[in-house]
Order: C-alpha cells, then sequence, then structure tokens
C-alpha cells in the first residue's frame, strides 16, 4: 500500500497578503502538494502528496456570509473550499489563462479594505480580551505566560499585515489614477 | 443617490462599469452580465466573480440599478432612471473623445 504523505503549513506570516497566500497555495500545487483542507480560521493549511494540478485560488473575505456572493462565484465556476467568520477560500481548475475572481482595481482595493476593516475589528477586541484575562492569569503559571505571549505574536501580525494592506492599496490606487 | 453627485462619482467610467451598466439595459444575473460583456468585447474583458459581485453591490446600493427579481436564487438586476442618466453622461463623454480622435486619425 502506497503511504500517503501530509504536510501542515502555518499561514505565510512573511507574505500575508491575499495574492502572496493565493501564489503561495498555487505553487505548492504545482508541486503536487494539493491542498486537503484550511484549518482555525485559515491559519493552518493541511496538504496531501498527490499530482501536481493547475488551480487558480481566491482568498476573499465578507463581513457576512452572503448567498448572492457564493451563487456568482460558483456560476463563474469557483468550488468553495472553506469558509470560516467571513473568510472564504475559492478554488478553480484551469488549462490556459489562470482566472482572476477581481478582474479591476477597484475590486481589488476594496477586497483589501474588507481585509483591513477585519484586522482592526479583532484590534479592538484585543484590549478586552487581555482586560477580561487578567483577573483570571497568573503570569508566573507557564501557559498563561504562553497564551499572553501568542496573543501578542497575533497582535503583532496583525498590526504587520494591516500595514502591509494599506501600502498595496496606495499602490494600486496610484496605478489606477495612472490610467484613468 | 442625487443625480448630479452620482454623475460626479461615477465619471470617467472604468470599463467594468460602463459594460455592466450597458448589460443591465436589459435584466440580467450576475453570470449572464459576464457572458454578455465576453460577448461583446469578443472575448477581451472577463469579469470576475468578485468584481461583478462588488460592483453590483455598489450600484445598488447607489441606486443606479436595482433587483427586479429571482432565478434559481440568483438576483435578477436592470438599470434605473438615475442609472441610464449617468450611462447617457458617459456615453456622450466618450462620443467627445472618439469624434476628438476622429478628427486626428492618421496623425
Amino acid at each position: 500500500m502506497k503511504k500517503v504523505k501530509l504536510m501542515t503549513k502555518f499561514w505565510p506570516i512573511n507574505k500575508p497578503l491575499p495574492d502572496d497566500i493565493e501564489k503561495w497555495l498555487e505553487d505548492l500545487e504545482a508541486k503536487g502538494w494539493n491542498l486537503s483542507k484550511p484549518s482555525l480560521g485559515a491559519f493552518l493549511f493541511h496538504f496531501v502528496k498527490g499530482e501536481p494540478r493547475r488551480i487558480r485560488y481566491c482568498y476573499d473575505y465578507q463581513s457576512k456570509r452572503d448567498r448572492e456572493y457564493e451563487r456568482i462565484f460558483t456560476d463563474l465556476g469557483w468550488t468553495l473550499i472553506y469558509y470560516s467568520c467571513g473568510t472564504y477560500i475559492w478554488s478553480m481548475e484551469y488549462d490556459g489563462e489562470r482566472p482572476e475572481a477581481f478582474s479591476d482595481y477597484d475590486s481589488l482595493i476594496s477586497r483589501n479594505k474588507r481585509l483591513i476593516s477585519m484586522f482592526t475589528g479583532s484590534f479592538a477586541a484585543f484590549p478586552a480580551i487581555l482586560i477580561a484575562l487578567s483577573n483570571n492569569l497568573d503570569f508566573r503559571a507557564p501557559m498563561s505566560l504562553l497564551f499572553a505571549v501568542f496573543l501578542s505574536a497575533m497582535y503583532l501580525f496583525g498590526a504587520y499585515t494591516t500595514t502591509k494592506l494599506y501600502q498595496a492599496n496606495k499602490h494600486l490606487e496610484l496605478i489606477k489614477r495612472q490610467k484613468g | 443617490m442625487n443625480i448630479e453627485i452620482a454623475i460626479k462619482a461615477y465619471l470617467p467610467m472604468s470599463e467594468t462599469m460602463y459594460y455592466i451598466l450597458l448589460s443591465l439595459t436589459e435584466e440580467r444575473h450576475g453570470y449572464g452580465i459576464m457572458q454578455h460583456v465576453e460577448r461583446l468585447t469578443e472575448g477581451r474583458i472577463k469579469l470576475g466573480a468578485g468584481t461583478i459581485y462588488n460592483s453590483l453591490s455598489k450600484l445598488e446600493k447607489d441606486r443606479l440599478i436595482k433587483a427586479v427579481a429571482e432565478d434559481e436564487r440568483r438576483k435578477i438586476y436592470v438599470i434605473t432612471g438615475t442609472g441610464r442618466t449617468v450611462l447617457g453622461a458617459e456615453i456622450k463623454r466618450l462620443k467627445e473623445l472618439y469624434e476628438n480622435g476622429k478628427e486626428h486619425e492618421g496623425v
């Protein structure tokens, strides 16, 4: 019996923009690492070793689950492979030209804006979480300390990603203006 | 949205917005719009799913289009009076561009 090779990777922290994540997943697919399932709010990605595939991934965020949005994507040939708390990951197998879910600057800019508001929303919740926890946390206990470190790391990661998203949008706005 | 404000906000129009509004002079759903635009432009413009959804939401919010029916849980849209006025203003602008360009053809 052939042994099934599995791999789990954490979200690529150094390249956190949606385009980066899509490209990262597509490159792994091209090497035969087929995405089986993201988990933990799409922070962990699980892969199974198989055949190389040409797959286009699309990473998106919507503030609420929206049937009309999903209908348009499935009508245009996309398969929903993951949904959790607003995060959508779509995939499409293709032969010729790499398909795009966002074919103009405006929709790319608004996707980044949705992600920015998602991250800043989480920031707003962060102090509240800390205050709520501070009553229960005993910082001499190793697990509590580990948890505090983990939360702070997530906070920093969120801040870094938000900055990157702002920069990406500034760049997109500039190209849009030059073309208009 | 007030017509003057809408014209100011939408003109000059992106190709995406222009072709979506043009498609909605007849009742269509998202997928129908994509097919129609691909036909009109002979395959040059392939509207992405996210772009169509994004544009329809914006146009509906600004009342340039409205949802008129649902077919197998697909929303069907059509252009409104405001939408026609804004589209008309853009066509006028494009005509001016075209006429002026024509004079300089071959230069």
